[in-house]
């Protein structure tokens, strides 16, 4: 079953297309990434599906129209990680940043409950986010800040996440970490991720979807797409894929 | 196991607030009796409680000329003090949420101003009538509204922190000269005295029932702001991740308007206006207890009510008998402290 379908969405920016055409379902379950070459439009296409552009009727969560699902609703199923600077959010500390991930969940006018606190915990614990809970966030580097936003983003126990470049910053350890994680979420979860490292994409992703200039080129599964033929043809440079230990590595 | 260290960990972060927070108000307390010591006729501690006693005892105040000189115009004055500075020190702590700026104030972003040119509209045009003996409130309260709204307006999506303070000195600039304008323009001495004794600001003057409607007011401020403690502790985030987590940041900037507009405009209205309490005080207590609301509402009601109290003594004992305006006071202390902010936090940033 689709859980996220995009139907014809362009976007435009005065006479500039961003977006011609688009569309695509995301089967329950799965693990979409959409991929491209700067400036394709892969952020652009998130901040339509997370509703910070609008969706001009062309996105559907589990056959609603997104713009119509009531904000508690939105928060509660879908997840949103994005890469953005941050205001005033310096002196908070990792471990309240987190537990704000629990608010969709939390009644109005009541303190969070030991559940969300213990799933801060816990989440903190698998992200490798542990050692920073009593530090201040601007206190931390950028791999730091953004370990802090992915537990956040997990904390929020979604149905849907929406992850745009979630590794950038990243140690290898907790690039590795974080997509064993969404391994695991995707058990039971849907994920779609913007991701510019192609072997992360290959070795973990099950869908792609791969952009071009404002344009969808295709979408499949993953051995399908990401092969050296495509992606010479898409990002413009010659592509080698190796096969080692049974995983697939692209390089150019 | 480290869950049991997490657990002490807490329990002992919460001591120490619990500590700090009494601690703040015994020395609220303290300075509030010490205030009332103060003035032209001498007042001694033991005669400040001796009344006290009298008072809590019989519910009356005694017949002494010491009472009469405490119960009419000392107390209400400190309680009055106290009340204005945990009111502006809230006011200042929202508005510092919701802009995302350190700068925030009602003074520095025109709110001040804005209900001043209100109050003065009410007084001398007649404006507001409608609302009987309320008027004047009612036009600080409009003037404030506009002000903030013409402010957030302006200063739109941008992030950078002086670009608001630029708007808001303008905007408070316009809304001065509007004020000055319509005070020249009046035609009755009486009227111009009325509208120049809020202009300048002051604490003298207060009468219990006015005390009474600012009491219920700036209490029921800080227990609203506590009840939305997680919305307002979601903004500081910034606007689109508090939006992916469920809030509503039109309705949420609309509110924090209204609510801080009433209480500014009502403490104007009272007292005039009296600046950069409100922009310091949150500062000093989120160093205190860090930026989460739940426990900064608490610690921004006391540190502002002590900063205040004290402003109130020194503009009384610097000169005395003569008294310093107390908005007079308050800017010479704090316009350095905001000197100081611009320069340190975003002096680097802007070359």
């Amino acid at each position: 079953m689709s859980i996220l379908e995009v139907k014809n969405l362009s976007y435009h920016v005065g006479k500039k297309a961003i977006l011609r055409d688009i569309s695509f379902t995301v089967e329950e379950g799965s693990m979409t990434c959409i991929v491209g070459p700067n400036g394709c439009g892969k952020s652009t296409l998130l901040s339509h599906i997370s509703r910070k552009l609008p969706s001009e009727k062309c996105i559907f969560y589990k056959g609603q129209a997104i713009e119509t699902i009531p904000r508690k609703q939105y928060a509660q199923e879908i997840a949103v990680m994005v890469q953005q600077g941050m205001g005033m959010v310096g002196e908070l500390h990792a471990e309240e940043v987190v537990l704000m991930g629990r608010y969709p969940f939390k009644e109005r006018f009541r303190d969070y409950s030991k559940k969300d606190f213990e799933i801060v915990r816990q989440v903190m614990e698998e992200t490798g986010a542990t050692p920073l809970r009593g530090e201040e966030m601007k206190h931390m580097s950028g791999g730091e800040k953004q370990r802090v936003l992915i537990a956040k983003a997990f904390t929020q126990q979604p149905q849907l996440l929406l992850m745009d470049e979630p590794t950038n910053h990243l140690d290898v350890k907790y690039k590795l970490q974080l997509m064993e994680n969404l391994k695991k979420f995707h058990q039971h979860g849907t994920v779609v991720v913007v991701l510019h490292d192609l072997s992360l994409a290959a070795r973990y992703c099950d869908q792609v979807v791969l952009m071009k200039r404002g344009r969808l080129i295709e979408k499949g599964r993953t051995e399908d797409i990401l092969t050296s033929e495509k992606l010479e043809e898409v990002f413009e440079v010659p592509f080698h894929s190796a096969i080692h230990d049974g995983k697939r590595y692209l390089y150019c | 196991m480290p869950d049991q260290a997490n657990k002490e960990l807490k329990a002992e972060s919460m001591l120490s607030l619990t500590v700090r927070f009494l601690l703040i108000l015994f020395v609220l307390v303290a300075s509030m009796v010490l205030s009332v010591k103060f003035g032209s006729v001498d007042v001694t501690v033991s005669e400040i409680m001796h009344e006290i006693g009298i008072m809590m005892s019989t519910g009356n105040p005694g017949d002494s000329a010491n009472s009469m000189i405490l119960w009419q115009i000392r107390i209400p004055r400190t309680i009055f003090a106290a009340l204005c500075g945990m009111g502006l020190s809230l006011c200042g702590m929202v508005l510092q949420t919701m802009t995302r700026n350190d700068l925030a104030d009602p003074y520095v972003l025109g709110v001040s101003s804005g209900a001043s040119t209100g109050a003065v509209i009410a007084i001398i045009w007649g404006w507001f009538m409608c609302f009987g003996n309320y008027n004047v409130s009612a036009g600080a309260f409009i003037g404030a509204a506009v002000s903030t709204f013409v402010v957030t307006m302006a200063a739109g999506r941008s992030s950078n922190p002086i670009r608001l303070v630029l708007v808001g000195m303008g905007v408070s600039a316009m809304f001065s000269a509007l004020t000055m304008m319509i005070i020249y323009g009046a035609k009755h001495e009486a009227q111009v005295r009325s509208a120049m004794f809020w202009l300048l600001g002051s604490l003298s003057g207060i009468q219990w029932k006015d005390l009474l409607v600012i009491t219920v007011t700036v209490f029921v401020m800080a227990f609203i702001v506590w009840a939305v403690r997680a919305d307002l502790d979601l903004m500081l985030l910034g606007e689109g991740e508090a939006e992916y987590l469920g809030i509503n940041m039109k309705r949420m900037q609309l509110f924090v308007i209204v609510l801080s507009s009433a209480v500014v405009a009502l403490l104007v209205s009272k007292a005039g206006i009296i600046g950069f309490v409100g922009l310091i005080t949150p500062h000093m207590a989120r160093a205190i207890c860090g930026p989460t609301h739940g426990k900064l509402v608490v610690f921004s009601s006391v540190i502002g009510a002590l900063v205040m109290v004290w402003a109130d003594v020194l503009s009384r004992a610097l000169f005395a008998p003569e008294e310093v305006p107390i908005g007079v006071l308050t800017s010479i202390v704090g316009a350095p402290i905001f000197l100081w902010i611009v320069t340190h936090r975003y002096g680097e940033e802007q070359s």
